[in-house]
C-alpha cells in the first residue's frame, strides 16, 4: 500500500520534472500508478470483503508517536475503486481532450498523478493526523491543478479562491482532529471506532470536523470555489471536482457518522447544513447556461445528499450512500466527459449556442441521456437504484428527530436534479439554441474513440450495475460492515415492490416532468425570486468579503505598528521582549536578594542612577550618549566589584566604542531635541521605561533563583571544572564563548557580519540622495516592478 | 578637509605615534591570553576598534582607511571563514562540530607553546569584530554633518548596539 503511495509520488515528480519530451503522452505515464493501484486492490478484494483489511504501518515521527497507518477495509477498497478507475479513465480521456502539447500539459499529468496518490492516502489512512497531511496534499494539488494555465487571471484567482476555503476548512478539521484525538486517546479511526469518545470538547471538535468537511465537498456556505474551480480543464473538472476530491469530506464525514452521530450537534449540524444546500445547489444548477456550471452546481447538492445519507450514523441510509458514491461517480463523470467532448469540438459550453448535433454524435447522445437519468434516478439505473434506496432507508429507518424534514427536502431536491438533468439533456440536444447565434454544433467534428470510450465505459457501469445491482451487494455490504460492525444490510434490488419508497420515486419524477415542461413559467418565477434575494450576500460575495476585511485589516495594522515612529518601534519592541516572558517569570520571583553586599556597590549604583536620569533629561543628543557611556562604565565598574574581569573588559570595551559610534552618526542630527511630541509622549515614555525596569528587576530575581531551586550541582561550577580537561583553558568566560558555547558566538559574529553588511548599505543609500540621477529608496518602491534596486542590494 | 587639518591636537598626533602601536599589541595579547587570562578574539577586537577610533580622531576617515590596505568587509569573510572553518575541520576528522583540538610545540627560547584550535576560532571573531569596526567608520565617518538624509543612518548604529552588547547580557 505504501509502495503504491509512493509510486504515485515518483511517477508525479518525474512528469512534472521530465514530462515535456512526452507531449499529451505524459498522460499514458500517468495511467500507470492509477492501474498498479487498482490491479493490487483487486488482488486484496476478496480477503478485504470477507472483513478482514489490509493494515500497514510505518514510523513516521516516532519521538512523537506519529506513524502513518494505513488500513484497506472494504470502504476505503470502493473509494480506491473511484479514485483509481475514475483516474485510470480521466487519463485515457485526456489523450483524446489534449491532442496537441501545450505549455504546461506535463505539469498538469504529473501533479494529477500526485493529487490521485493524496487522494489516495486520505481514503487509506487509519491515523488521524496522516489523513489531514494527505487531505491538505488533495487541496496543494487542485490549487496546481485549477491555476495550470498560470497565464489566465481568472483561472489564478479561481485557484486561490479554492485554496483559501479549503485551506481555512483545512485547519479547522486539524484543530477539530486533535481535540478528538486528544479526547480519544488516540488518532487511530478503528480505535476511536471501538471507543467513541465524549464530552463537551468532543462536542467542539466534531462541529470543527464537519466544518473542515463542508469546506472541502463546498457545502453551503463554503460553495463558492467549486464553481469558480470550472475554470480547470475538463479532465480536471471531471476528476477531482465531481468524482473524487470533493468526496473527501463525505468520505470523511462517513467515517465518523459512525462514531459520533449521536454525539453532539453532529446530526442536527449535518441535516441543516445539508438540506439547505441541497436545495441551492439545484435550484442554483437549473439556472445554469453553461453546461459545466449547471453540472458543477449538481455536484455541490449531490454531494450534499450523500452527506444526508452517509452523515446521520443509520446505517440502512449510510448504504444507500455508498451506492450514491459509486452512482454518482460513474454519471458525473460520465457528464463531465461529455461537456470537454462537446467544448473541445464545437469551442462552446452555452446551451444557447449548441445548436444539435449530426447522427455522428450519436454515441455522445446516448451517453449524456443515459448518464443524465442516472442522475435524474430513472429506473433501471444505478442512480435509480441509489435514490430509492435513500428513500427507503429514510422512510424506514428514519426514526430520529428532523428525518421526516430531511425526507421532504430530499424529495423536493431531487425533483430539481430531475429538472436540471433534463434541462442538461435538453441544452445538449439543442432546444435552447439561440437561432441568432452561429450554428457549429451541427457540422462539429464527431470525437474519436479514445476520446469517447471512458465515457461509453462508465454509461455502461451505470446500465449494467442499475439492471443487476446484486453485483455490487458484495462490495456495498462489505463497505456497510466497515463502517458499522455488526451491521446486517439488505441486499440492493431494481424492484423492491410497490411500497412507500415506490410511489416518491414515482411522485419525484412527475414533479421533475412537470418543472420541465413548465421551464419557461419556472425560469421566470426563479429570475423573480432571484430579484428579491439579491440582497442577501451569497457565499462568493461572502469570500470577496473576507479578502477585502483581510486586507483592510492588514492596511490598519500595518499603518499603526509600521507608523514611521522610531520610539514607537522601540516602545514596541522593549515591552514585548519584557513584558512577554515577565507574566510566566512573575510567579518565580522568591525571597529579595541582599540589597548591599560591598560599600563600593553604593557609589557605583549611584553614578548609574545618576547618568541615566541625566541621559533621560538633558536635551543635548552628544550629552546624553554620552551619559550612557557612563552608565556602562559604572556597570564595568560593578562587574570588577564582583570578580568579573573578562566581563568588565569586555563591557569597557563596548561602552567605548559605541559612545565614539554614536557620537559619529549623532554629528549628523541637531544638537537638540525638538520637542514636537504630544504631552501624553512624556508620561508614556516614563510607563515605557519603569515598565522594562521592573521587568529586567523580576527577570534577575527569578534567575537567581532558578538556579538555587536545582539539585544538581550548578552549571557555573560544572563549567568551571571542566573548563580545563576539555575545552584546554583556564579562563571559563572565554572557553565558554569559544568551546562550550561555540556554536552561539558562531552564530553571533555572522549576526555581526550581517549587522555591518546592513549598516554600509543604509549609510550608502543615505548618500544617493545627495546625487540626482540615482534613484532613492521610495523611488525604488514607486517603480514597482522594474528591476531598479541598487547596487548593493541585487 | 583643510579645516579638519586645521583642528588637528598636536599633543594627540604626537601621543598617537606611541599608543597606536602599543593598543595593537595589547589586542594582540588580549586574543592569545584570550583562553587563560582575561581576554579573548572579542574583546581584542574592541581593543583594535578603540585604537581606529584614536586614529578617526586625530587623522579622521582618510587615517582609518589608509590604515589597512585591504577592504574592510574582506575582514569580515575571512573572519567569518575562519571561525568557520574552525567549527567544521573536526567535523571533517570524525568528530564533533567545534570539538577541541591543541598541538603543543617547544621552541628553544620559548618553554612550551600551546596552539589551540580555540585561537584560531578566536582570531575569527577577532577579524570579524575589526571588520565590523571599519566598516561603521567608512560608513558614517565620511560625510560632513550636513549631508542631507543622514538622519536616517542613525537609527541602525542606535538598534546594531544592542545585537552587541547582547552577548554579554546574558
Amino acid at each position: 500500500m505504501f509502495f503504491l503511495l509512493v509510486l504515485h509520488l515518483v511517477v508525479g515528480i518525474a512528469i512534472v520534472a521530465g514530462g515535456r519530451v512526452l507531449g499529451p503522452r505524459a498522460f499514458v505515464v500517468a495511467a500507470m500508478p492509477p492501474l498498479a493501484m487498482l490491479a493490487w486492490a483487486a488482488a486484496r478484494s476478496s480477503a478485504v470483503l470477507d472483513g478482514d483489511p489490509v493494515s500497514e504501518s510505518f514510523a513516521w515521527i516516532p519521538q512523537l508517536g506519529m506513524s502513518i497507518d494505513l488500513r484497506l477495509d472494504a470502504f476505503s477498497l470502493l473509494m480506491v475503486v473511484v479514485v483509481s478507475g475514475i483516474g485510470l479513465l480521466i487519463c485515457i480521456y485526456s489523450l483524446g481532450y489534449f491532442t496537441h502539447d501545450q505549455p504546461g500539459l506535463a505539469r498538469l499529468a504529473g501533479v494529477l498523478v500526485l493529487f490521485a496518490g493524496a487522494m489516495l492516502g486520505v481514503v487509506l489512512s487509519d491515523q488521524l493526523i496522516a489523513l489531514f497531511i494527505f487531505w491538505e496534499l488533495t487541496s496543494i494539488t487542485s490549487f496546481l491543478l485549477i491555476g495550470n494555465d498560470d497565464t489566465n487571471p481568472r483561472a489564478r484567482a479561481a485557484a486561490t479562491q479554492a485554496i483559501f476555503i479549503t485551506g481555512a476548512g483545512g485547519l479547522v478539521l486539524l484543530a477539530g482532529l486533535i481535540i478528538i484525538g486528544q479526547a480519544g486517546g488516540s488518532y487511530r479511526i478503528s480505535e476511536l471506532l471501538a471507543a467513541p469518545p465524549s464530552g463537551s470538547a468532543v462536542n467542539v471538535g466534531i462541529i470543527l470536523v464537519l466544518i473542515g468537511a463542508f469546506t472541502k465537498s463546498a457545502q453551503a456556505p463554503f460553495s463558492s470555489w467549486l464553481p469558480a474551480a470550472m475554470v480547470a480543464p475538463t479532465p480536471i473538472s471531471a476528476y477531482l471536482h465531481s468524482a473524487t476530491m470533493v468526496k473527501a469530506g463525505v468520505y470523511l464525514v462517513a467515517r465518523m457518522a459512525p462514531i459520533f452521530a449521536m454525539t453532539g450537534n453532529w446530526r442536527l449540524v449535518v441535516m441543516a447544513v445539508g438540506a439547505t444546500t441541497m436545495a441551492i445547489g439545484g435550484l442554483r444548477a437549473m439556472r445554469q447556461h453553461d453546461l459545466k456550471l449547471l453540472l458543477a452546481y449538481g455536484t455541490v447538492s449531490q454531494l450534499v445528499f450523500m452527506m444526508l445519507l452517509l452523515g446521520v450514523g443509520e446505517y440502512h441510509i449510510a448504504e444507500a450512500g455508498l451506492v450514491l458514491i459509486l452512482a454518482h461517480a460513474a454519471f458525473k463523470a460520465a457528464l463531465f466527459m461529455v461537456v470537454g467532448i462537446v467544448d473541445h469540438e464545437t469551442g462552446t459550453r452555452e446551451i444557447t449556442e449548441l445548436h444539435g448535433f449530426g447522427p455522428s454524435w450519436r454515441i455522445v447522445q446516448v451517453v449524456a441521456i443515459v448518464s443524465a437519468a442516472s442522475m435524474a434516478g430513472i429506473p433501471p439505473l444505478l442512480g435509480f437504484i441509489a435514490k430509492e434506496k435513500a428513500l427507503d432507508g429514510y422512510l424506514e429507518h428514519g426514526d430520529f428527530a428532523g428525518a421526516g424534514a430531511v425526507l421532504v427536502v430530499i424529495v423536493l431536491a431531487s425533483m430539481l436534479t430531475f429538472a436540471y438533468s433534463a434541462r442538461f439533456v435538453l441544452g445538449l440536444l439543442g432546444r435552447f439554441g439561440d437561432p441568432a447565434k452561429p450554428v457549429v454544433s451541427r457540422t462539429a467534428h464527431a470525437p474519436g474513440a479514445l476520446f469517447v470510450g471512458p465515457a461509453v465505459v462508465l454509461t455502461a457501469i451505470t446500465v449494467v450495475f442499475g439492471l443487476v445491482p446484486g453485483l455490487l451487494d458484495e462490495l456495498v455490504e462489505g463497505a456497510t460492515t466497515a463502517l458499522y460492525p455488526g451491521s446486517e444490510p439488505n441486499p440492493l434490488e431494481l424492484f423492491a415492490g410497490f411500497n412507500s419508497a415506490m410511489m416518491l420515486s414515482v411522485l419525484i419524477i412527475l414533479g421533475g416532468v412537470a418543472l420541465t415542461a413548465l421551464r419557461g413559467p419556472v425560469a421566470d418565477a426563479q429570475r423573480r425570486a432571484s430579484e428579491a434575494i439579491r440582497r442577501i450576500p451569497s457565499s462568493e460575495q461572502g469570500y470577496l468579503g473576507v479578502l477585502r476585511a483581510i486586507s483592510a485589516t492588514a492596511n490598519r495594522v500595518t499603518a499603526t505598528l509600521q507608523n514611521g515612529s522610531l520610539p514607537i518601534y522601540v516602545a514596541i519592541i522593549v515591552l514585548t521582549v519584557t513584558l512577554v516572558p515577565m507574566v510566566p517569570l512573575a510567579g518565580e520571583v522568591g525571597a529579595l536578594p541582599k540589597w548591599v553586599e560591598e560599600p563600593v556597590h553604593v557609589v557605583l549604583v549611584a553614578v548609574i542612577v545618576a547618568a541615566a536620569l541625566g541621559a533621560s533629561i538633558v536635551r543635548h543628543r552628544i550629552a546624553a550618549a554620552l551619559m550612557l557611556g557612563a552608565v556602562g562604565y559604572a556597570m564595568a565598574g560593578l562587574y570588577v566589584a564582583r570578580g568579573a574581569p573578562d566581563l568588565a573588559l569586555t563591557q569597557f570595551s563596548i561602552e567605548t566604542l559605541s559612545t565614539v559610534l554614536f557620537v559619529l552618526v549623532l554629528r549628523f542630527l541637531p544638537r537638540s531635541w525638538r520637542h514636537r511630541a504630544p504631552s501624553i509622549a512624556g508620561p508614556m515614555r516614563i510607563a515605557v521605561a519603569g515598565a522594562v525596569g521592573v521587568a529586567i528587576f523580576v527577570f534577575a530575581l527569578s534567575s537567581a533563583n532558578a538556579r538555587s531551586s536545582v539539585d544538581e550541582p550548578s552549571m557555573s561550577e560544572v563549567m568551571v571544572e571542566s573548563s580545563y580537561e576539555e575545552g584546554g583553558g583556564r579562563n571559563v568566560v572565554n572557553v565558554i564563548l569559544v568551546d562550550f558555547r561555540g556554536w552561539d558566538t558562531m552564530g553571533e559574529i555572522t549576526v555581526l557580519a550581517v549587522a555591518a553588511i546592513g549598516a554600509v548599505s543604509m549609510a550608502r543609500a543615505g548618500r544617493r540622495r545627495a546625487d540626482k540621477d540615482a534613484p532613492v529608496f521610495e523611488e525604488i518602491l514607486d517603480a514597482g516592478d522594474e528591476p531598479a534596486l541598487p547596487e548593493a542590494l541585487r | 578637509m583643510t579645516d579638519r587639518r586645521s583642528r588637528r591636537m598636536l599633543l594627540l598626533d604626537t601621543s598617537m605615534k606611541v599608543l597606536y602601536p602599543s593598543i595593537l599589541v595589547l589586542a594582540l595579547y588580549f586574543v592569545f591570553a584570550g583562553h587563560n587570562r582575561p581576554g579573548g578574539g572579542f574583546v581584542g577586537g574592541l581593543v583594535v576598534g578603540g585604537a581606529l577610533a584614536l586614529r578617526y580622531v586625530s587623522g579622521g576617515a582618510a587615517a582609518v582607511r589608509s590604515t589597512f590596505r585591504v577592504p574592510p568587509h574582506l575582514f569580515l569573510g575571512v573572519g567569518l571563514l575562519l571561525s568557520a572553518t574552525t567549527a567544521f575541520v573536526p567535523v571533517l576528522l570524525g568528530g564533533s562540530i567545534l570539538e577541541h583540538g591543541e598541538v603543543k610545540f617547544h621552541p628553544p627560547v620559548f618553554d612550551t607553546v600551546k596552539l589551540t584550535s580555540a585561537l584560531s576560532f578566536d582570531l575569527g571573531v577577532d577579524l570579524v569584530v575589526i571588520g565590523l569596526i571599519l566598516m561603521a567608520f567608512v560608513a558614517f565617518g565620511e560625510d560632513s554633518p550636513d549631508a542631507p538624509g543622514a538622519a536616517d543612518d542613525g537609527s541602525d548604529a542606535a538598534t546594531s548596539r544592542p545585537s552587541v552588547r547582547g552577548r554579554h547580557d546574558r
